[in-house]
């Protein structure tokens, strides 16, 4: 009989290896596309799957398989780059609020509660609308609704642990703050926020792939999940697999990197029961 | 139980007749028209900004003269137009009215035209001019200098005619004379209009139309495939292959139009050998073929087939520009791009996302790749406010109506007058103003189309400008609907009184 225990710790190994193959299909890519994904021929266009063209031609002719595997590149990593980021620096401020607490406290988390009141989406094309459309935009764009998220996560946890007979030890002992927080409040707070950072990178995923199928995202021709989705809907009727294969990947990847994080956290909850 | 049999059958034979009635009503064609119009502006006053675009295209306002499928501009409101040096004897027809019932007058066009130069900036000249009712059909305009392209400048929607006098509401109800009327109006949204009674030309055919603002051209062709709409026009070459596989339901019209693809290339960062470069690698007839049909390429701003359309451009020779670039001092590196003095050549081509001008961006990105320049696509909401204001491009790609009625003055003013807003980039020369100013003012038309070609030729040998290609004009209409002006070459008509639906 398996324990749940094992269990939870098989689906974080399985999902582990799925989301590290796409990592690495992303990384290699330029290695393994059958075609230049750039290459135009309007003989070609919009065409089915063939054995030139495993997954058909879109409407500039250009082969659907070797975009889709150099966009990968481009929205796993801008999500990792994002998720990154704003983890960083939400994970800082959550601290030193959470730690510090005061007036910073109240100006950040008012800051932070004003940012989570508008829907992420909504606050991501008004910035990436006016700083215009590119890929670091839409990046900087994603991030500054994504940081308060981990903010307020990180500030919580700390209050929590803050109260500690131990960290009260820490203090007595002469500890300055850096590290009371560093050595004794980060190691308590970093493994919640990191599973929620890691079920936050198919969200960010979503998001910029829904930003350049707005057309504020990365610019043409760049291979993107959401660009092409959106350079290939006008033919949906036509040439469906040019809107399927795209979306497909985006499903596929999302699944993978929720289904990652859920059974992380799975992992944590059930270690810290038994441990408990 | 029987009864109930007998009730049951009762209630059948009732809805059996009530479909058969709305059978009958829908085959009295309802005689209603559903329109999408790819823009929507704030009014229904013609005079103002853009306005009579859709106003003229609603059947609700008419002008003078009207463009005909040839691109000429021929009376319309006018019994005739007679030309004395800068004297234009403009004579109305009988009976025109205006859906009130009121005549249409001489001196009510005369109020209309100082009315349209007081409100909108592009006619502004008209209030310059001198004005003589004579009686009450007739109008004597002199135009102080010689203006040979009035009758195409009195064709504009927005010198459309409105009973001045009696109109209250502009925005949402003005009085003209065409064969629709309005019913309800929402600024910058969708329009409903109504059989004008009291048309002075003749029965008009339609009860009525609504026109349904969608500018997404998927939103048009699922709205088209799903019957909320019976008509539109600049159908994209997506939609095109779609309703081309189905022409037991869609009716296609394809016409050539004037509505040009071009570009501008920028002087100030490009030299000259560098821009000869740009125009050889540029290959048209790819990038016509990527656009399914739906332009034609061209040589100058004008049909190759027009007197004013003659000009000699240079053919694509990739292997000649890069003979060019590294004459110049251009080397490919590593990449296979070309670089100097370290720099890799990089090119900035600025577009906007309508009239397949994405296409053409997209297309053009790999044509300079393949030839080793790299490039930067910038995409903007609206060109005028942004890299046509400010330079800042390498290339600009643009479209634009060049030929509005058969004239090539319009177009050339617009794009190579040194008071043009294309002197962003650079191009300036005074040969050009010169032939200009003489093309202004020239009354032979053959003598027009050799000025006309000569400056486009002399624009075309600076490489200053490119011309990629000439939109046709395409409507699909569903089965049964006819005549929404599908065989003239502007967008700018469309509901007349003869449009049918059976």
């Amino acid at each position: 009989m398996i324990s749940e225990r094992e269990k939870t710790k098989r689906k974080v190994i399985v999902f582990a290896v799925l989301a590290a193959i796409l990592i690495v299909i992303s990384l290699i890519a330029p290695l393994i596309i059958p075609n230049d994904p750039f290459e135009t021929n309007a003989a070609l266009m919009n065409k089915g799957p063939s054995e030139q063209f495993p997954l058909g031609t879109d409407r500039y002719g250009r082969c659907i398989l070797s975009r889709v595997l150099m966009g990968a590149k481009t929205s796993i990593f801008s999500s990792f780059t994002v998720v990154a980021v704003t983890f960083v620096i939400g994970l800082i401020l959550g601290l030193l609020c959470g730690y510090y607490g005061g007036v910073l406290d109240g100006i950040l988390m008012r800051f932070a509660d004003l940012m989570l009141s508008f829907p992420q989406m909504v606050i991501a094309i008004a910035v990436a609308g006016i700083m215009g459309g590119n890929l670091v935009n839409a990046m900087i764009a994603m991030g500054i609704t994504a940081w308060p998220a981990h903010a307020r996560l990180a500030r919580s946890t700390v209050m929590k642990v803050k109260e500690e007979p131990y960290i009260a030890a820490a203090k007595l002992a002469g500890c300055t703050d850096f590290c009371i927080m560093y050595k004794y409040i980060l190691p308590n707070v970093f493994g919640p926020l990191l599973i929620n950072a890691t079920t936050q990178i198919g969200t960010m995923m979503i998001g910029i792939a829904g930003l350049s199928f707005l057309g504020i995202g990365v610019i043409p021709p760049t291979p993107e999940w959401g660009s092409m989705i959106n350079e290939a809907r006008a033919y949906l009727s036509l040439s469906p697999w040019a809107v399927f294969v795209p979306g497909a990947a985006i499903v596929i990847t999302v699944m993978v990197f929720n289904y990652f994080g859920d059974s992380l956290r799975d992992y944590i909850d059930v270690n810290g029961d038994s441990n408990g | 139980m029987k009864i109930k049999k007998v009730l049951a059958l009762l209630l059948i034979a009732c809805m059996l007749f009530a479909l058969c009635s709305c059978g009958k009503k829908e085959e009295k064609a309802d005689a209603h028209l559903n329109v999408a119009v790819s823009f929507a502006y704030q009014a229904l006053d013609p005079h103002l900004d853009y306005c009579g675009w859709n106003t003229s295209m609603y059947g609700i306002c008419e002008s003078l003269f009207k463009i005909d499928a040839s691109s000429t501009a021929k009376p319309f409101l006018l019994e005739k137009a007679e030309n004395d040096g800068t004297k234009w004897t403009l004579t109305l027809k009988d009976g025109v009215k205006f859906s009130n019932g009121n005549k249409l007058t001489a001196d009510m066009v005369r109020r209309n035209l100082l009315r349209a130069a007081e409100v909108n900036n592009r006619f502004e000249y008209l209030a310059g001019f001198n004005y003589e009712v004579v009686d009450e059909k007739t109008l004597v305009v002199d135009t102080r200098e010689l203006l040979p392209t009035l009758p195409s400048d009195l064709a504009s929607p927005e010198l459309g005619m409105i009973d001045l006098d009696s109109t209250t509401d502009f925005v949402n109800n003005p009085i003209c004379t065409g064969p629709f009327v309005p019913v309800a109006f929402t600024p910058t949204g969708d329009c409903e209009v109504k059989r004008n009674e009291n048309y002075w030309g003749g029965k008009v055919t339609l009860e009525g139309a609504k026109f349904f603002y969608l500018a997404d051209d998927e939103s048009k062709l699922y709205a088209m495939q799903n019957g909320e709409i019976d008509v539109y026009n600049s159908v994209s070459a997506a939609a095109r292959e779609v309703y081309s596989q189905d022409p037991d339901t869609y009716k296609l019209v394809t016409i050539p139009a004037t509505r040009l693809q071009f570009y501008c290339l920028n002087e100030n960062r490009l030299d000259d050998s560098l821009r000869r470069a740009i125009t050889l690698i540029i290959d048209k007839d790819n990038l016509a073929e990527f656009q399914n049909g739906t332009v034609s390429t061209t040589d100058g701003p004008f049909s190759r087939n027009a007197a004013y359309g003659k000009v000699n451009v240079p053919k694509t020779d990739v292997a000649a520009a890069k003979e060019l670039l590294e004459k110049d001092g251009y080397k490919l590196n590593g990449d296979g791009y070309y670089e100097k003095d370290g720099k890799v050549l990089e090119l900035k081509i600025c577009y906007y996302q309508a009239r397949q001008l994405p296409t053409i961006a997209t297309a053009l990105d790999d044509q300079f790749r393949k030839a080793g320049i790299k490039t930067v696509l910038q995409s903007e909401e609206d060109p005028d406010a942004t890299y046509v204001k400010t330079g800042d491009f390498d290339i600009a790609l643009y479209c634009m109506i060049a030929d509005k009625a058969g004239d090539p003055y319009f177009g050339l003013d617009a794009m190579f007058r040194q008071s043009s807003k294309w002197a962003i980039g650079g191009f300036k020369s005074d040969e050009v103003e010169t032939l200009l100013d003489e093309l202004k003012v020239e009354t032979d038309t053959a003598k027009r189309a050799e000025l006309a070609n000569k400056i486009v030729q002399l624009v075309v040998d600076e490489d200053a400008f490119g011309f990629l290609g000439l939109f046709t004009k395409t409507t699909v209409l569903r089965k049964g609907v006819s005549g929404y002006a599908e065989n003239i070459p502007f967008d700018f008509y469309g509901l007349e009184a003869t449009s049918t639906k059976e």
